[in-house]
């Protein structure tokens, strides 16, 4: 599955006017965003996803084109098919864990115990997210966000939210959970370790533009 | 004398607790419209919805007979077609006091909707909700204490609507006569033991409101 963004966005707040303008085609399944933040990496997900509108350009999701301003598609961000774990998790924090994961899901109570027993949280379906650690919460964004069986999945900053040690555990249990549901990911990142580590395409961001064309194995 | 208090106090419940339904309806869907929707003049229409609040009741009151009374266009048709009539009615007292409650609902609910975290509201986007979900099961349930907050006041205010209810519905004992009207009445006849009683009353339900809905503020999800 491949992923071609061409967009353009002018974002402006008081004092600041910052210019979005990227043009990318994924070539690998796996494939991390890569740059300092306020690089326009958020925003450019956001997009893809259906939660912010570029002024113009085109994105297309594995053949099917979810944006393009000159035919005036855009399709809502719920019919778009794209997984989405926010930075800080973003996990509902008055449903339980079992609730959260099934918020997305058409299944039935059998299908979300099965979905908690392989990301390991079924122990914790009945607690609520303020009760979790961060590395359990990441689990159950990661199988939430899985749940609806999205055709492709966006992780924004997955690990900035842990403390060290336990990034390096969480990074071997995403790439594995990657291989084991076979999805193609996107990962944005601010963080060279997390470039390092993830093998794949790699683009990187800076000042709202692709710096130096595509590197990596693709 | 008691069942006269009694009277009283069960036909204020009713008419501050419909109009106070009916505000919360009108007041958290005018919020929720109000918070999802930009447009010009937005502010404008912020003010208007607050007039309630800062307006003489009085002054509402002259609108209301003059847009619901006999000689208003709109009244004659809701007496000839649907024989509704709201002027001398308890059904008009509930329409005045709605209208004064309203914007304590509103801004309560403004102010909740506010305070829930767009990224929660996204998540659930792309977990393929539609916005009618979106609002029913992230968003509402998460402002919920400003909401229901908002709510307990505006049945105080509701309770204690005097100036507009008066010009509407008047003060019929046992048909219109609120307890605020029945404590202006009897105090007016010298009856000063009703008065005193109704007053006690009046002043027990309000700061028994009032302590509830600081608790239903300080409510955190575990």
């Amino acid at each position: 599955m491949t992923l071609q963004v061409d967009i353009r966005r002018t974002l402006r707040s008081p004092g600041r006017e910052f210019h979005l303008n990227v043009n990318f085609t994924t070539t690998t399944p796996l494939v991390v965003i890569f740059g300092h933040s306020g690089s326009g990496k958020s925003v450019t997900m956001q997009a893809i996803a259906g939660l912010l509108r570029p002024d113009n350009g085109r994105i297309v999701v594995g053949g099917d084109t979810v944006f393009d301003s000159s035919q005036q598609i855009d399709i809502p961000a719920r019919r778009r098919g794209v997984g989405y774990v926010f930075q800080d998790y973003a996990l509902f924090p008055h449903l339980s864990v079992a609730a959260n994961v099934a918020f997305g899901m058409a299944g039935d109570a059998r299908a979300v115990a099965g979905l908690l027993r392989s990301f390991a949280i079924e122990e914790l379906a009945d607690s609520f997210p303020a009760q979790l650690s961060g590395g359990q919460r990441q689990r159950v964004a990661l199988a939430r966000a899985l749940a609806p069986r999205p055709r492709l999945l966006l992780l924004d900053e997955p690990f900035a939210a842990l403390d060290p040690l336990l990034r390096d555990e969480m990074r071997v249990e995403l790439l594995q959970a990657v291989q084991v549901w076979n999805i193609p990911v996107v990962i944005i990142s601010h963080d060279p370790a997390d470039a390092d580590f993830f093998p794949g395409q790699r683009v990187t961001f800076r000042d709202g533009q692709i710096e130096g064309g595509l590197s990596g194995d693709g | 004398m008691t069942e006269f208090i009694l009277t009283t106090v069960l036909l204020t419940g009713k008419i501050a607790g419909v109009a106070t339904a009916i505000a919360l309806l009108t007041g958290v869907a005018a919020a929720w419209a109000m918070h999802r929707c930009e447009f010009i003049g937005r502010s404008l229409v912020d003010a208007l919805l607050m007039l309630p609040m800062v307006l003489p009741p009085t002054v509402l009151g002259y609108y209301l007979l003059t847009a619901l009374g006999r000689k208003s266009p709109l009244g004659r048709w809701l007496e000839q077609t649907l024989d509704i009539r709201l002027i001398f009615t308890w059904q008009g007292a509930v329409i005045a006091a709605a209208i004064v409650a309203f914007p304590l609902v509103y801004q309560g609910a403004r102010a909740a909707l506010q305070g829930v975290d767009p990224q929660l509201e996204n998540a659930a986007r792309t977990l393929g909700a539609g916005e009618f979900r979106v609002f029913g099961r992230v968003t509402l349930p998460l402002a919920w204490p400003g909401v229901l907050a908002g709510a307990m006041l505006a049945f105080a205010r509701a309770m204690g609507e005097f100036g507009a209810t008066l010009m509407v519905a008047g003060s019929l004992p046992g048909k219109t006569q609120t307890l605020a009207l029945a404590i202006y009445d009897s105090v007016q006849a010298g009856r000063d033991a009703e008065a005193l009683l109704l007053v006690g009353i009046t002043s027990l339900v309000c700061v028994l409101i009032l302590v509830v809905a600081a608790r239903v503020l300080r409510t955190r999800h575990p």
